[in-house]
């Protein structure tokens, strides 16, 4: 086998593209083609015209990707624009990340910022920055305790929201739905936030589905679940239940029908 | 053509369902994306879906969860083709196809010893027709080359084969999925066949050998 070359960049440099073991790039960096790589570290600024597939990929700088990625890990503490697709097994974002592809993943861990135009696909989703989605968010978890934006379905089988700030979603689905308002919600600090911005906690929704269903903060036109607990700063127009329904600490529902 | 609808609810309360499971078999692609029909009801939206498809595809589903894991019920309803190559011996032996059915097929193309995923859908597509007596034998040729010129331009799309005979000439002709298509008075459908349907049935045929 022959043995792979590392590519180096650490002044301004362009390179075509091409099969290399390590590619780095630290100082500005043009690639102007497909590049497969064992990892990919850039801390400067990037440019690559073409598809990315890589094992472990960094971005630590500010990088710009034409085309797909492929990957095992990806690791973002920069930002990063993709204009393709992403098909990786563990993203973590802890910096900024646009993509305006689809993102297909195994975990991904957002801490940052991170919007996504097309769907993402996930086994373990877990968001304590905010995110962004302009279609739909398929997991079978999902985490969320930073702010959310989903245009389309949130489809997982465990959800678990806890309200920190404003969180949008057109509709979920899933087996097992909990929203809560975040504990740090009564602290002084965020009474004192609350006097100084319009700080509200609350989740927007059309519709949530799903077999249980605990909800606080919530704003929804329809609630259909089997059993389904309505609380605190809740205003539902419509549960639809049919094993039980509670309502505690005041939540507030319309029309409750049982089928 | 039009389809007779379901509702979300009306579906979940007849064929006995969660929310949360069809949503789990949702995300699992067990059900295509294109069945969920919204439409704008007093609620805001509302989710319908092809009310026979959807009823036949749940009670599959059903069927099958116990001994089947969804990640292979997935692969048995993907129009995707599988890469499964399969003998002649095979073929014959675990009686997916009638042995003068695959002989028909040898003739008309050159012998091999293993057959691809593709082929195999052929065959069954031919059998299918050839039961139905349908078709003569000769215009099975006809058929089988239809399908092997075009077959691949659909790439995973679902797609249908209809066979129509116009003063006893037949014409074998592939469309895509639940279009409406007419013809003049003389001529005559003589079979309709949705494709997807033989893969489903092909793949559960030949589950056991993946």
């Amino acid at each position: 086998m022959e043995a792979k070359q590392d590519l180096k960049i650490s002044g301004a440099g362009s390179a075509g593209g091409g099969i290399y073991d390590e590619v780095k790039i630290s100082g500005s960096g043009n690639i102007n083609g497909d590049l497969e790589c064992n990892t990919l570290k850039c801390s400067g600024s990037a440019d690559i015209e073409g598809n990315v597939a890589a094992k472990n990929i960094k971005f630590s700088g500010s990088a710009k990707i034409r085309g797909n990625i492929k990957a095992e890990t990806m690791d973002v503490s920069g930002s990063v624009k993709v204009n393709g697709n992403m098909d990786t097994d563990e993203i973590k974002v802890s910096g900024g990340s646009q993509i305006i592809g689809d993102v297909k993943t195994k975990k991904i861990k957002i801490s940052g910022t991170s919007s996504i135009d097309g769907n993402l696909h996930g086994e373990e989703i877990d968001i304590s920055g905010s995110i962004n989605i302009k279609k739909d968010c398929e997991s079978e978890i999902f985490k969320a305790s930073g702010s959310m934006n989903i245009e389309g379905l949130l489809n997982a089988g465990e959800i678990n929201i806890a309200l920190h700030g404003r969180c949008r979603a057109k509709e979920i689905g899933g087996e097992n739905i909990s929203v809560r308002l975040s504990a740090f919600g009564d602290s002084i600090v965020a009474k004192f936030l609350k006097s100084m911005f319009s700080y509200r906690r609350e989740l927007i929704t059309e519709a949530i589905e799903g077999d249980n269903i605990y909800l606080e903060g919530t704003t929804a036109k329809i609630v259909r679940g089997n059993n389904v607990a309505i609380g605190k700063g809740c205003y539902i127009e419509i549960v639809e239940y049919s094993g039980e329904i509670k309502i505690v600490d005041d939540g507030k529902v319309e029309k409750k029908v049982k089928i | 053509m039009k389809e007779e609808l379901i509702s979300k609810k009306e579906l979940l309360e007849s064929t006995d369902i969660s929310y949360g499971q069809l949503y789990r078999w949702k995300r699992k692609n067990l059900i295509p994306e294109e069945w969920f029909i919204k439409k704008s009801s007093f609620t805001g939206q509302e989710t319908f879906f092809p009310r026979e498809k959807i009823l036949d595809r749940v009670e599959k589903i059903k069927n099958m969860k116990d001994d089947t894991s969804l990640d292979d019920l997935a692969q048995i309803f993907s129009t995707e083709v599988s890469d499964i190559k399969i003998s002649y011996n095979e073929i014959v032996e675990k009686n997916i196809i009638m042995e003068n059915v695959v002989d028909i097929y040898k003739d008309f193309s050159s012998m091999s010893s293993v057959y691809s995923f593709n082929e195999i859908l052929y065959m069954t597509i031919l059998q299918e027709f050839l039961i139905e007596g349908s078709i003569s034998i000769e215009e099975s040729k006809n058929l089988l080359q239809t399908l092997k010129d075009n077959y691949n331009k659909y790439a995973g799309k679902s797609c249908e084969i209809l066979f129509v005979r116009k003063m006893g000439v037949g014409i074998a002709i592939m469309l895509s999925a639940s279009n409406e298509i007419y013809f003049e008075k003389l001529s005559k459908i003589v079979m309709r066949i949705s494709i997807n349907e033989i893969i489903e049935k092909l793949k559960l045929k030949i589950k056991e050998l993946f």
